[in-house]
């Protein structure tokens, strides 16, 4: 009982951005043809770029786990950080560059719900259509058909084509109709985060009781609290490679501990923050407004300062720099980039040199509570220089007074007071 | 414990492409129900919102009918082996027409369902193959007034005809022999889009579809002609019904040039199809 149903070993992905990014660029066979004539000069150089390895991108990397049948397990990790990679490859939507994985048993797979629905079709034809590429045959969902239903909390209106309805709807049967899938194995993506609140505690507990019956249930998730109540095992995937696995409470704690509040101010030392050796920031910090000295507590009256510092080289002479505020559930409350001014005199052509950016963010703007920077600086359109999430950390602090009116019982992310109008005698 | 003794010993081994085998048929048969299913899919979408619905697969062939035989028939006064015009092009309409629609809807099969491609694991050979057969009723229907038009002309129906069944699968297996190329090559370069229409109009004038093949000269040209799949099938199409001159050899290039598409267009498939997901 205790085999491993899934063994990785060595699975690896790799992306050659070059060829993605001259697909985005060019997409026909005519730029092909054309670049094709003036490649001869080309060649050279495109030649030394792979060998600076620069083209070449693994996603993925050195990842082997093994997951025991009955185990829920979780992979956790930010955006971009491989998980759906893997979980594609592990469902043969796409191949793997390296390595070798096993599943025993049959295998199923929610990257999305709702996969295959056709909007002209009906509900119960769209029962079927999609049971059929999820794998199901056709006398197991006749015999399921009213469970589904039911689940689905929709009643009404099958034999009506589903456009008529709300995506809502589609959502909620097309997780009806994979929660009915029986593989061995259930590879899950993200699709927690669907539905209302009633729906979602009702497919988490689906997933308890899929797991119960002894089938393996391989989960990707941005939800902290449904993995913990969920898994047994997880990993956390950094940049494509396990940066730990284990326990789930274990490995949460760590990628959430990484998290950790930082100070107002950070300072980094040579290479510590650059993607391009040519790009480099040297310290970011958060001030009260047009002050000097860090301070990580602000007042939701005063608004505060970000002021980053960076040093170019002579092989960049583009560069715009920007930066994201979260609040302290993960979300971007807001992103900004000197080309946000209003001058709008900015331009991206610089000289080597040592720079300083400051951006003001006005006060009773934000909630009160605690938010965290990222910064970055890009060529436009182009390449990242420098991408550093989690840099600095702030609490912004109600101190009473008038600007408090417009933060408590209100709800929103953000908390700005707008204008309004109020005329009377409109006729 | 509800776990089935049989479905664990199935086992799926991933490994970068390249070391595989060729087509894993034992796959395809496992999902023989999901190509019944997406081919009344399409089946059902095909005529959706259409006033005249399954009509415009009966007005279709019979108006391309009419023009031809008014302006090749008629007007132009071409040859036609002696048959009454009428019948003898709509010989080439018929088969013409399922290659024709089997042909566009296998290239455009991978992009059509590119969100499907995206998101869960099929044998990738069903997308075009499910996607021809739907051209099948169409077919079906045609048949239907050949049916009407045998019994308006009076042509004395014969156990030879059934050669037509090995002659239509000929037409679905040409189709899906180029079909497996353009959809591949689709994937990755969308003037496949704008070259398949001009492809299918330019291809139907070197079918003899309007004409008859003995307007090509004999000799070299004719075997040059025959490369073209579709000679033998309309040929063969002419011949069952009608009787006449019997296709011979050039029914037999027709046959040999399209196995050679199709195990090509097989390797090709099968060679690109790990990558569609992330190009696609």
């Amino acid at each position: 009982m205790s085999n491993p149903v899934i063994q990785a070993e060595n699975l690896g992905k790799q992306y050659n951005i070059a060829a993605l990014n001259r697909k985005l660029i060019h997409d026909t066979l005519r730029d092909k043809i054309m670049s094709g004539t003036k490649n001869i000069g080309k060649h050279v150089f495109r030649r030394s770029r792979t060998m600076l390895g620069s083209e070449i991108f693994w996603a993925l990397r050195n990842i082997s786990f093994n997951v025991k049948q009955g185990d829920v397990f979780g992979i956790i990790g930010k955006n971009g950080a491989g998980k759906s990679t893997l979980l594609k490859i592990l469902c043969r939507v796409t191949a793997p560059s390296e390595g070798r994985a096993i599943l025993m048993g049959r295998v199923g797979s929610l990257l999305e719900v709702g996969t295959g629905f056709h909007k002209e079709l009906t509900r119960r034809e769209n029962i079927y259509l999609s049971g059929a590429i999820l794998g199901m045959d056709k006398a197991y969902i006749d015999k399921r058909f009213d469970e589904i239903i039911e689940f689905s909390g929709v009643e009404k209106f099958i034999d009506t084509p589903i456009k008529r309805y709300s995506s809502g709807m589609h959502v909620r049967l097309g997780f009806a109709v994979a929660a009915h899938l029986e593989p061995e194995i259930l590879l899950i993506d993200e699709v927690l985060a669907v539905g209302d609140v009633a729906f979602r505690e009702k497919s988490l507990g689906k997933i308890n009781e899929v797991s119960k019956e002894g089938r393996t249930v391989l989960l990707v998730s941005h939800n902290m609290a449904s993995i913990r109540q969920l898994c047994t095992r997880a990993i956390l995937l950094e940049n494509g490679r396990i940066a730990k696995s284990g326990d789930s409470s274990e490995v949460i704690d760590f990628y959430l501990g990484k998290d950790a509040p930082v100070g107002a101010q950070r300072c980094f030392s040579d290479g510590e923050s650059g993607r391009d050796s040519n790009f480099s920031f040297c310290e970011v910090k958060i001030c009260r407004p047009s002050r000097a000295e860090p301070c990580d507590r602000i007042a939701l009256h005063e608004g505060f300062d970000v002021v980053m510092d960076y040093t170019i080289s002579s092989g960049v002479r583009y560069c715009v720099p920007a930066f994201h505020l979260s609040n302290q559930k993960g979300i971007i409350v807001l992103t900004s980039t000197i080309r946000d001014s209003s001058e709008s005199t900015y331009e991206p052509e610089v000289k080597p040199g040592k720079y300083r950016v400051r951006c003001h963010v006005p006060p009773v703007f934000l909630r009160s509570g605690k938010y965290s920077i990222g910064i970055s600086a890009s060529i436009p359109s182009q390449k990242i220089l420098a991408d550093i999430p989690n840099a600095v950390s702030i609490t912004v602090i109600d101190t009473g007074g008038t600007a408090s009116i417009t933060g408590h019982g209100r709800d929103g992310i953000i908390s700005p007071p707008l204008k309004w109008l109020h005329e009377r005698d409109l006729e | 414990m509800k776990t089935d003794r049989n479905n664990i010993d199935i086992t799926t081994v991933i490994e970068p492409p390249g070391k595989w085998h060729f087509f894993d048929f034992s796959d395809f048969v496992r999902y023989h129900e999901l190509l019944f299913f997406l081919t009344w899919r399409d089946v059902k979408v095909r005529y959706k919102q259409a006033a005249l619905g399954i009509g415009w697969a009966v007005i279709q062939p019979i108006m391309q009918m009419v023009v031809f035989s008014f302006i090749f028939g008629r007007m132009g006064n071409f040859d036609s082996e002696g048959i009454p015009y009428p019948i003898f092009t709509f010989l080439g309409i018929l088969p013409w027409n399922l290659f024709s629609k089997s042909l566009s809807s296998a290239s455009n099969s991978m992009v059509k369902n590119a969100g499907l491609l995206k998101k869960v694991y099929v044998p990738r050979l069903i997308l075009p193959i499910a996607s021809i057969l739907p051209n099948f009723i169409d077919f079906l229907i045609g048949f239907c007034i050949l049916a009407v038009l045998i019994i308006y002309y009076g042509i004395a129906i014969s156990w030879g005809m059934l050669v037509l069944i090995p002659l239509t699968a000929l037409a679905m297996l040409s189709a899906v022999s180029v079909g497996l190329w353009l959809a591949a090559i689709n994937v990755k370069y969308r003037d496949v889009k704008q070259v398949t229409p001009f492809l299918i109009s330019l291809w139907m004038w070197i079918t003899p579809v309007a004409y008859s093949s003995t307007e090509i000269p004999e000799g070299i040209w004719r075997y040059v002609y025959s490369l073209n799949p579709m000679v033998g099938v309309v040929n063969g199409f002419r011949w069952a019904i009608v009787g006449g001159k019997t296709p011979g050899e050039t029914f037999f290039i027709s046959t040999a040039v399209m196995l050679i598409l199709l195990i090509f267009g097989l390797i090709y498939f099968r060679k690109t199809e790990a990558f569609f997901a992330d190009i696609v």
